[in-house]
């Protein structure tokens, strides 16, 4: 009875927020206008849920179990739908631990709400505000040292391993945030000095153990679900190929920082640093526990921070910052109060700076994007979602009933490069990958081939509009592979608006294809551009060049032709090797024996360096030909033809 | 008391001025050289997983931002304890 009334408050928040989030526990669907290559992505996943299908085994699913059956299984929907209740509640607890005040952590309370629904969103708050609130409260872990306590870690390790099989990316910050805490949290509390005794190594040693066992064991239902779909293989092979992900989403980082969300935080972040070093240094490390709870958050901003690094996540993050300052305002009141300050003015100024983040830095708000409307099931709000699609785009609508004309009821279609909405409109089973963006590697992309090896893959439509997905990356850099097998399986059939569809057909050459129509794309992919590719692969990988079996080096241009004349060299395994003289950026013309014509220009490869371009890769070498002249500006470069070493890691 | 207090918000708003002043002169220093030090990094490698993003497409190196933001964001720390190590060498 205690226990209740002392948590009465905390209650009443639970309470609250699911009252305000209850009408989408029955009637709740997401409608993906704009139907951008984002939300397309996230419309296929659900129609893949609704099929059927499996993560991992089935389709490419980053985001784990729970995102991905929370709208077709109610056990996951149940949790998915408690989440951000329960979130409000932790938060509402961590600021009443530090405040203590009601009128302030109330304020603060409410101010934080509105914020997350304003700005964040409930769907990214939830995104992560586990990890955030996780990394919070290991402050107070660590301050009550509760690391010490048998089976406190084996827990925590139970907990993490769960969360891991619900939301992979979570758990595994949070595992990563706990490890890091395990290391940093005692040395800040005893000294640097405990780096010298051995029981601070033993005690490391025995918590990672916990640790690992815990993580383990809360992992065993997940592999069992895993193991009984056959899919435990799959989702190992999934995980090692995480950093795929980081490799092909990367985009700059410091040239497109200065976005007023971004400066929030780094001002946060800075603030945190050099107040809690300030402690550290000048106050004899005397940390309290609001301390340690900036420790935690900061941990998981500077995390977060990392992703952001990878691909902007920037408005995400303002709500951990958020948080952060309304634990730094309690420093802050202290120092004010302790100069004769008065509590009103303190609480004027707090407002003031409050008034300021949600008016006056300008961040980002969210404005629904994904609007709701109230179906029963799933399987019709996807419907709903492909009329609204129709009303805006009634082009794929005309694609659709001219192919369906010509296709039996077991045939396929294959979207390439990024309109996965395509096979929602004809209700098939979707690839292992939507898009070429997720299918960037090689292992990817052969799992894509394997797809359009199967015979009832009859079309494929190709959607000209479409020649980069993302990143100004153009496809046929980014997908090669898949790219080669499209053109060298499929053939042009017609073109319906600007998409070009390919049927399969005894193969015929894509670039003599007699389909009018076709001309700008056979254009675009004789034009190419491999920027700093070539570059790249001789920075480094010249040593595997050692073990090709043919070499012939040219030391001008005319030598190499004189000896193309005589000589026929098919394109076929062929690498071309440049060393410039001059260091410049540089375009090189190829001629075919069959009086095609592609031209490939490339960055400068650097004075001591070269560039290796693996022709196998060029759109018009997709098939074999024999090349009878080649050309490059500037003409002052010596040029070397190999051919490609087996097994190597070329490009 | 009192002036006990004020000389610690004084020692405090010395040392977070004299940190900002340093922060803004590395972040001018970077903003000025970011070009140079991004063409002083290699350009991103192409792994065995032979996966094309933006950084290798356009040669931007892939650490090149963490390395920068560690630099920046853990500067504060050096610049604290700098500061606390000269005070120490007056008071001696």
């Amino acid at each position: 009875m205690k226990l209740f009334k002392n948590n009465l408050d905390l209650i009443i928040v639970f309470v609250l927020t699911v009252l305000v989030r209850f009408p989408q526990l029955f009637n709740y669907c997401k409608l993906y206008i704009p139907f951008a290559f984002d939300t397309q992505a996230l419309f296929t996943w659900d129609f893949a849920a609704v099929l059927g299908m499996f993560p991992y085994r089935d389709i490419f699913y980053p985001y784990g179990m729970l995102y991905f059956y929370r709208n077709t299984n109610f056990f996951f929907h149940i949790i998915h739908f408690l989440l951000t209740p329960i979130l409000f509640v932790v938060v509402f607890y961590i600021l009443k631990a530090v405040w203590r005040s009601k009128k302030v952590y109330y304020s603060l309370f409410i101010a934080f709400y509105f914020f997350v629904v304003t700005h964040t969103s409930e769907d990214a708050f939830v995104g992560y505000g586990v990890f955030v609130l996780f990394s919070a409260l290991l402050g107070i872990f660590f301050y009550k040292r509760y690391e010490e306590r048998k089976w406190s870690v084996l827990l925590v390790g139970i907990f993490l391993g769960l969360f891991f099989s619900l939301v992979h990316s979570q758990g595994t910050y949070m595992t990563g945030v706990f490890v890091l805490s395990l290391l940093l949290f005692p040395l800040l509390r005893d000294g640097f000095s405990s780096l010298l005794k051995p029981g601070y190594y033993y005690s490391r040693l025995v918590n990672i153990l916990n640790l690992v066992c815990g993580v383990t064991l809360g992992l065993l239902p997940f592999f069992a679900l895993l193991f009984l779909n056959q899919s435990l293989n799959d989702f190992f092979i999934f995980f090692l190929n995480l950093s795929d992900l980081t490799q092909y989403g990367k985009s700059p980082f410091f040239p497109y920082s200065k976005t007023p969300d971004n400066i929030f935080s780094f001002v946060i972040i800075i603030s945190t640093i050099l107040y809690l070093s300030y402690i550290y240094f000048y106050k004899n490390k005397k940390y309290e526990m609001h301390n340690y709870l900036e420790i935690g958050i900061l941990l998981s901003i500077l995390l977060m921070e990392q992703i952001n690094i990878i691909r902007s996540i920037d408005w995400i993050i303002t709500f951990a910052s958020l948080f952060l300052l309304f634990i730094l305002f309690y420093d802050l009141r202290n120092g004010l109060k302790a100069v004769g300050i008065k509590y009103e003015q303190i609480f004027i100024f707090l407002s003031l700076i409050v008034f300021s983040v949600f008016f006056i830095f300008g961040l980002h708000s969210d404005k629904n994007i994904l609007k709701i409307e109230s179906t029963t099931n799933l399987a019709q709000c996807i419907d709903v979602n492909v009329s609204e699609f129709y009303k805006t785009h009634p082009e794929y609508l005309v694609v659709k009933n001219e192919l369906l004309k010509e296709m039996k009821n077991d045939e396929k279609i294959f979207s390439f490069p990024s309109d996965p909405i395509f096979y929602i409109i004809f209700s098939q089973r979707p690839p292992q990958y939507g898009n070429v963006y997720d299918s960037s590697s090689e292992n990817a992309q052969n799992k894509q081939i394997d797809y359009l090896k199967d015979k009832h893959v009859k079309f494929v439509i190709y959607n000209t509009r479409i020649l980069s997905t993302q990143d100004g990356v153009p496809d046929y850099a980014r997908v090669p592979y898949e790219s080669r097998f499209i053109l060298n399986t499929f053939t042009p059939y017609k073109k319906i608006g600007d998409f070009l569809i390919l049927k399969r057909m005894d193969s015929q050459d894509f670039f003599k294809a007699g389909l009018k129509d076709i001309q700008p794309l056979t254009t675009y992919l004789t034009h190419i551009d491999l920027a700093h590719i070539p570059r790249s692969e001789g920075l480094y990988k010249q040593n595997v060049l050692r073990s090709s079996r043919v070499h012939l080096d040219f030391s001008n241009l005319d030598a190499l032709n004189s000896y193309l004349r005589q000589n026929k060299i098919s394109s076929k395994n062929k690498l071309i090797i440049i060393r410039q003289k001059t260091n410049k950026d540089s375009t090189m013309t190829i001629k075919t024996s069959d009086n095609l014509e592609t031209q490939i220009s490339f960055k400068k490869c650097g004075r001591e360096n070269v560039c290796i371009i693996n022709l196998d890769v060029i759109p018009l070498f997709y098939k074999p030909r024999i090349i009878t002249i080649v050309d490059i500006i500037p003409q002052d470069t010596e040029v070397q033809i190999l051919e490609k070493p087996l097994k190597s890691n070329l490009w | 008391m009192k002036k006990a207090i004020k000389n610690t918000w004084f020692s405090f708003f010395l040392v977070f001025f004299t940190t900002i002043v340093l922060l803004i002169i590395q972040i001018v220093v970077l903003f000025v050289t970011f070009r140079e030090l991004r063409l002083f990094f290699p350009p991103a490698k192409i792994t065995d997983a032979k996966v094309i993003g933006f950084s290798h497409y356009f040669g931007y190196p892939f650490y090149f931002d963490t390395i920068i933001f560690f630099l920046l964001f853990l500067s504060p720390i050096i610049f604290v304890g700098f500061q606390k190590f000269i005070d120490n060498k007056r008071k001696k």
